[in-house]
């Protein structure tokens, strides 16, 4: 169901989203890996609007900030305003973050290779900002540095996120999940992850 | 490449959008302004403020002035992805001529020599604010600003010159 809403939203056929599937055979992120020291120079952007951008100087917030100490549920995904991140992989989290709080998670960060203007105007649409952190991974460092990306031109989409999600406790993963192709939505959903930590 | 002037042929590129219909599309851009007067402008980024609050809303305002004197097509261009550049066109409901049309990887901006590198604000390759006119395939008028400041792309100033 998710992935004919996508096909039919983003005019992808069946052909090629079988391509993406071939394109992944190993991760070089899986549960035990520490994000800090595996990726130590990278930042992501906080979602923000361009005059916060201007007020806290373009501020960058490397991972160390966010994972260090924390539990945090973080997932990843395709691309702001398409069809399966908007209807149904934001609002699964989004509707059971009260759960997720019970769990003692710190935090619950979306991100996504998009730069964090793009990120901030599809999080207020979505009125998702109070329950979940949104940030930019505008140049892919951090999906390249888990070996996350994915050429998703034919999609017009460019190198983008796979669509994964992941439970991170101080730095080092507990619990991964990653679709077999990014128009998919069967492993990477709140619910999926809430059965999970 | 060096930046597009006035006297030169704008190259042909291909960039997308979503219709009417939602179904995204291709178009070339010598599709739309072979034989015709177009107007070609660009943004650094979709929502973000002078791009949001000041360029576009001066192009869709004086759109049908534009069009009376002749201006066939408006043509906004942005590096972003199509699925960025149908959210942001919708932020403009009072929109009627206003093409949105989303160069996701840059190639026709750079084929312009019009890129900009906005790594620093998180934004990555981007264009530079600027608007062309282009009559017949022709650039008539090249208002390219040095970055994404806004001091002669506007729509008032395209109006001058026509």
């Amino acid at each position: 169901m998710a992935l004919s809403v996508l096909l039919k939203q983003t005019g992808l056929t069946k052909s090629m989203v079988n391509s993406f599937r071939a394109s992944r055979a190993y991760a070089s992120v899986a549960v035990g890996t520490d994000l800090i020291s595996a990726a130590p120079d990278v930042s992501l952007q906080k979602a923000r609007s361009w005059d916060e951008g201007v007020s806290s100087k373009f501020a960058i917030t490397p991972l160390k900030d966010i994972f260090k100490d924390k539990k945090v549920v973080i997932f990843g995904l395709p691309g702001a305003y398409t069809g399966v991140c908007s209807a149904q992989h934001v609002p699964s989290y989004k509707n059971n973050i009260d759960k997720f709080k019970a769990k003692g998670i710190d935090s619950v960060i979306c991100v996504a290779v998009n730069d964090p203007y793009v990120m901030n105007g599809w999080a207020e649409k979505l009125q998702a900002k109070e329950a979940i952190e949104f940030y930019g991974d505008f140049d892919g460092s951090l999906h390249k540095s888990m070996d996350l990306m994915i050429d998703l031109s034919s999609a017009l989409l460019g190198p983008r996120s796979h669509r994964w999600s992941a439970y991170v406790v101080d730095g080092k993963i507990k619990v991964f999940n990653l679709e077999k192709a990014p128009s998919e939505f069967e492993v990477s959903g709140g619910e999926v992850i809430l059965g999970q930590i | 490449m060096a930046p597009i002037a006035v006297g030169d042929s704008i190259p042909d590129g291909t960039l997308a959008y979503f219709d009417e219909n939602d179904q995204l599309q291709s178009v070339s851009i010598h599709s739309l302004a072979a034989g015709k007067k177009v107007i070609l402008f660009a943004v650094p980024g979709a929502f973000t403020p002078t791009c949001s609050m000041k360029h576009v809303p001066g192009f869709i305002e004086k759109a049908d002035e534009l069009k009376s004197k002749g201006v066939d097509e408006i043509l906004c261009i942005s590096v972003n992805d199509p699925f960025v550049m149908k959210a942001w066109a919708k932020t403009y409901p009072d929109n009627k001529h206003v093409k949105f049309l989303a160069d996701g990887s840059a190639s026709y901006t750079k084929a312009l020599g019009l890129e900009l590198d906005l790594s620093d604000k998180g934004l990555g390759t981007r264009s530079r604010r600027f608007a062309l006119l282009v009559e017949d395939l022709k650039v008539k008028v090249a208002n390219i600003e040095a970055g994404g400041e806004f001091t002669v792309s506007s729509a008032e100033d395209i109006l001058k010159a026509l």
